[in-house]
């Protein structure tokens, strides 16, 4: 514990060193000035002159164009009628005609050394206001500065590498797929999400385990990468559920009985939900051990404690749902026994 | 499980490849073809790669198909179609993705569509299938036996088909979409009668069906996002002893060996219907550049109706006949469930940002069951069958249980430098919850008295992200509050979470990775005696990883990583042995140690090789012994649980080019688990296959 304790108070002070050293450096470097500003740019406001299309881009930048040409973004130039500031490169990289007149850099949006939220904005000013991006800017995703380019290849991402390939495991390394390329995402899915969140891929090897790896579940069926209103960024079910009972569809409810924890503390209290060595994906190897942890009240307010025939000392008592089968919820039986 | 006809196929599918390749012209040219292939308009990505594979198991077979259900025979591995327009002037689509995996002998199938019609629609679909079976020696298996009591061979079917209408209008967009889910197949489950538990066959049959439509709309500066949607859930599921079928546990009499309690007939019906109707309504809005706006609201109201039919018939714990055990029941509950969120970013100057996202939750359960029973028994005596009066209940249940709460959380982030960033922020929450239940004889008097549950609690937090360097990113948060589970403990949990990630680019082709994540919940309840003691629970975890990926050229990926999580939860908690009161101490280990490495390289222009391996080692609670509780107890008795076992996986498939439209491919899987204490669900699991890929089009990236 006061290693543990010793730890934190390092990394405390590892923020606090890196915030005053980067704040003193970003005082004297002259980069951080407004090509970094992070508020977000302005729209509706531009001269059609300004624009000189995608196709005058290509004259120089062939290869950006090329990769550019396969995106999902490169309909937009196709369509009639959309603002010249909503279509081809200078949808993100703004009006080209002065950049293009002198070949100065400085006169076009590069994004080199700006922040992800900088760049992030870029990509709001199109993708804001849509029911998946409303919580963008308040998502675990923006707090940690995880922008978009991290995730999506805005040029298009190389396709045709052969890498691992298992028979079992369909997402299991870096292929891009497809998929991922429709989604102009840099990996497949949950590769992705892996490269970042790397402690969770063993919980999806463990034996007993939701089928992501597999490529049957996507890490993006529970969770929403572009924010949202709920703790670890969990997408909801039918209105206001779970994201599990979009599948568990028998523990929705609502029952005459009901679990209490199942709906007021969520699936999360008693279940691993990537995957665990234990049965059901259960937090704890005995399912006796598991209970107990809350039906021990000692007078106060709680769960209730289990009634004194309760032998722990012999079998049929260490396996609650034996006998408490229904432990979801009970229609018509206060312990859950139908 | 031996399956030699579908090994010896799976030999004779491998060898005609083998003499096409042998008969295959050198190529020294680089194999890399084309991506695309051109269909018309549209340019063609495509492969779909069929085969067989084979399954021998050594050692417990129904934990194997618990873990992965795999079964032998033919199957399409995986295919995809991808067709695209360039010139946005497809017919009936510009883009069409069509993805599937598993469909045959695999237990995870799915069926992916993207179709999109610039301007027009854009359609998807998800629809995957999972055979799912679950036999376990250490879940619901009381010894001495060590057999599952509670089996599951069944099917789910989940489907997801959504409809845009005008994708790329920026005014106005519909949707229309519909969700089903299927969970069907037999199962055993167990049921408490007369002090004793029986096993019980349950044909599981479980339907849901989801409708849904929306529009999306740009009104002045708001976005405004609408969608009203409808579920309904229908469960015709069974409960039967009666069903010739056979199952590897004995029906009867029963798990408790010291009464007479026996089943000899079992039925019961239990139709349930639901309804959920629920609608979500979004506003969004960007103000003058520096407010950023979104309010939404989500009202649900779900309501299910039951009623139960059950019969029963066998001896009761004192030996007496049960002629007719009846239960007949018919109820209904309500779930109405509000919830509003409203989150405003400000943009105080081009770095810093002041969020705040405030939640309100409230929803009330009210559940009513009208329960009767009839009971009808007779005493075996030496003068015969003796009629014992008959029993008669007429119960009416009521329940409800209410939550509001409310949360906020305000959090701020500074830009101090393009390559530092940092946040901090507070979140608070108040909640109260109502919980009460009452069974009364019907027409008794007696009023529903819920128990209330308070708590607020405070929770802090902050995080960086920095660029020391250009190839290198470090990422950090913490949290450090109290959680609002009031129902594990008579006070909130001390939490603080901790989370540092580290990934180091020296190179393009070259990515170290580290995370360390630890979580700490302490709960310091104490006694309400004099003095108090601590009666509390203390639960840690931490999780260190580090994995490295190379991909030097196409040719050549290396990834390769490791993980050690350690979970240590200590809870006092109260439990009974004898009927005495015990007590004692909860105590959990794990220590797994998670290791991998995938490997492939292009060994000739015509030959492949991937290559993987995965370990996990959980020692669990190493020496550590419990209290035998079937001895006499001296001092606090402590109960240590862990589940200490080794899973191994390698596996290796080479890829052959016979042809730029065909590859051969065969490959090995392994599987290997061992377990610690009970020794009875070891199994090694070999899974040899063989399959050929056809590419239609352009080879793509698979």
């Amino acid at each position: 514990m006061k290693l543990a304790k010793a730890l934190k108070l390092a990394l405390v002070g590892l923020t606090l060193a890196f915030a005053i050293l980067l704040t003193a450096s970003s005082s004297l470097s002259k980069s951080g000035s407004a090509e970094g500003a992070n508020a977000p740019p302005e729209t509706n406001q531009y001269k059609a002159e300004d624009y000189v299309g995608a196709e005058t881009c290509k004259g120089c930048h062939e290869d950006q164009f090329n990769g550019f040409s396969k995106t999902t973004h490169f309909k937009l130039t196709q369509m009639a009628g959309r603002a010249p500031d909503k279509q081809g490169c200078e949808s993100c990289h703004g009006p080209g005609k002065a950049h293009v007149e002198g070949g100065d850099k400085t006169k076009i949006r590069t994004f080199q050394g700006e922040s992800a939220k900088s760049i992030s904005e870029a990509c709001l000013r199109c993708h804001a206001g849509k029911e998946e991006h409303n919580q963008y800017r308040r998502g675990e995703h923006w707090r940690n500065d995880v922008g978009c380019t991290d995730c999506h290849a805005p040029h298009h991402a190389p396709s045709g590498l052969q890498k691992m390939e298992s028979a079992t495991l369909k997402a299991i390394a870096a292929n891009l797929t497809p998929q991922s390329e429709v989604k102009m995402l840099r990996n497949n899915q949950p590769a992705l999400c892996l490269q970042c969140h790397a402690e969770i891929k063993g919980q999806f090897t463990q034996p007993f385990h939701h089928r992501v790896l597999e490529g049957t579940m996507k890490c993006s069926d529970c969770h929403n990468p572009h924010g949202g209103f709920e703790q670890k960024q969990t997408r909801l079910a039918i209105g206001a559920d779970a994201p599990c009972l979009k599948c568990h569809t028998d523990k929705q409810g609502p029952f005459v009985y009901e679990h209490a924890p199942l709906k007021v503390e969520g699936c999360a209290a008693c279940h691993s939900p990537h995957g665990s060595s234990n049965p059901k994906m259960l937090k704890r190897s005995q399912v006796s051990q598991l209970c107990l942890e809350c039906h021990s009240s000692i007078g106060q307010f709680g769960a209730p404690n289990t009634p004194s025939f309760h032998n722990l000392a012999t079998g049929r008592f260490q396996d609650c749902v034996i006998c408490h089968s229904k432990i979801h919820g009970s229609q018509t039986h206060p312990f859950f026994f139908r | 499980m031996k399956h030699k006809g579908i090994l010896i196929l799976l030999l004779l599918l491998a060898m005609g490849p083998v003499s096409a390749l042998a008969q295959q012209p050198a190529d020294k040219k680089d194999p890399a073809p084309a991506d695309e292939g051109k269909v018309g308009n549209y340019t063609v990505t495509s492969s779909v790669e069929l085969g067989v594979r084979g399954i021998s198991v050594n050692g417990e077979a129904d934990k194997f198909r618990s873990d992965f259900n795999y079964r032998p025979g033919f199957h399409v591995f995986n295919s995809s179609l991808l067709m695209r327009a360039p010139n946005n002037d497809g017919v009936l689509f510009d883009t069409l993705l069509i993805n599937s995996y598993g469909w045959g002998a695999d237990p995870n199938q799915y069926l992916r569509v993207s179709a999109e019609k610039t301007k027009w629609y854009r359609f998807n679909a998800d629809y995957r299938q999972m055979d799912y079976f679950n036999s376990l020696r250490n879940f619901a298996a009381p010894p001495p036996l060590f057999l599952s009591q509670h089996i599951s061979n069944t099917e789910y079917k989940v489907g997801d088909f959504d409809l845009t209408l005008l994708p790329q209008n920026e005014r106005v967009r519909f949707n229309v979409g519909y969700s089903l889910q299927r969970n069907n197949g037999p199962s055993v489950s167990t049921y408490d009668y007369a002090r004793d538990e029986f096993p019980i066959l349950v044909p599981v049959r479980v339907d849901a069906n989801d409708f849904r439509f929306g529009v999306d709309a740009k009104l002045w500066v708001f976005d405004l996002s609408f969608q009203q949607g409808f579920r309904y859930y229908k469960e015709d599921t069974t409960y039967d002893i009666d069903l010739p079928v056979p199952v590897p546990v004995p029906l009867n009499p029963g798990n408790n060996p010291t009464n007479q309690s026996v089943l000899t007939g079992f039925h019961r019906e239990f139709p349930t219907r639901g309804r959920t109707p629920y609608t979500r309504f979004t506003l969004h809005t960007l103000l003058a550049r520096k407010v950023d706006f979104t309010g939404r609201f989500v009202y649900s109201s779900a309501t299910t109706r039951h009623q139960m039919f059950e019969t029963l018939k066998g001896k009761d714990f004192s030996g007496n006949n049960i002629v007719l055990d009846r239960f007949e029941a018919t109820g209904n509950a309500k779930r109405p469930n509000g919830l509003g969120d409203v989150g405003v970013t400000v943009f105080a100057t081009d770095k810093l940002r002041i969020s705040d996202t405030f939640r309100i939750n409230s929803f009330r359960v009210n559940g009513g069951d009208h329960l009767t029973e009839t009971l009808l028994r007779t005493r075996t005596t030496p003068f015969g069958e003796t009629p014992l009066p008959p029993v008669f209940v007429d119960n009416l249940a009521l329940s409800l249980t209410k939550y509001r709460r409310a949360l906020n959380t305000l959090e701020v982030d500074y830009e101090f430098h393009p390559k530092f960033t940092a946040h901090v922020g507070h979140r608070y929450s108040d909640r109260r919850i109502e919980i009460g239940t009452l069974t009364k004889a019907l027409g008794s008097a007696g009023e529903l008295e819920p128990e209330s549950f308070d708590n607020r609690t405070n929770t802090w937090f902050a995080g960086f992200k920095a660029r020391p360097a250009t190839v290198w990113t470090v990422y950090f948060d913490m949290e450090r509050g109290e959680t609002d589970n009031v129902f594990t403990r008579v006070e909130n949990y001390d939490f603080t979470n901790l989370r540092l990630r580290s990934v180091l680019k020296p190179v393009k082709t070259l990515a170290l990775n580290f995370s360390m994540v630890t979580k700490d919940n302490n709960n310091p309840a104490r006694t309400d005696e004099i003095p108090p003691r601590d009666f509390g629970a203390d639960i840690n975890s931490r999780s260190f990883t580090a994995s490295a990926d190379w991909v030097p050229n196409q040719k050549f990926s290396l990834n390769t990583g490791y993980t050690y999580t350690r979970v240590t939860s200590e809870a006092a908690i109260i439990f009974f042995v004898s009927s005495l009161k015990r007590e004692g101490m909860s105590r959990y280990f794990l220590r797994d140690n998670f290791a991998y490495v995938n490997l492939f390289a292009q060994l000739t222009p015509r030959m492949a090789l991937s290559a993987g391996y995965r370990i996990h080692h959980d020692s669990g609670q190493g020496d550590r012994v419990g209290t035998d509780l079937t001895q006499p107890i001296s001092g606090t008795p402590e109960l240590i649980f862990s589940y200490p076992q080794q899973f191994q996986s390698p596996e290796v498939r080479v890829a052959f080019k016979l042809h730029e439209k065909l590859d051969w491919n065969v490959g090995y899987q392994f599987y290997s688990f061992a377990e610690k204490f009970q020794n009875l669900q070891h199994y090694n699991a070999h899974l040899p296959y063989t399959s050929l890929r056809f590419y239609f089009g352009g080879r793509g990236g698979q």
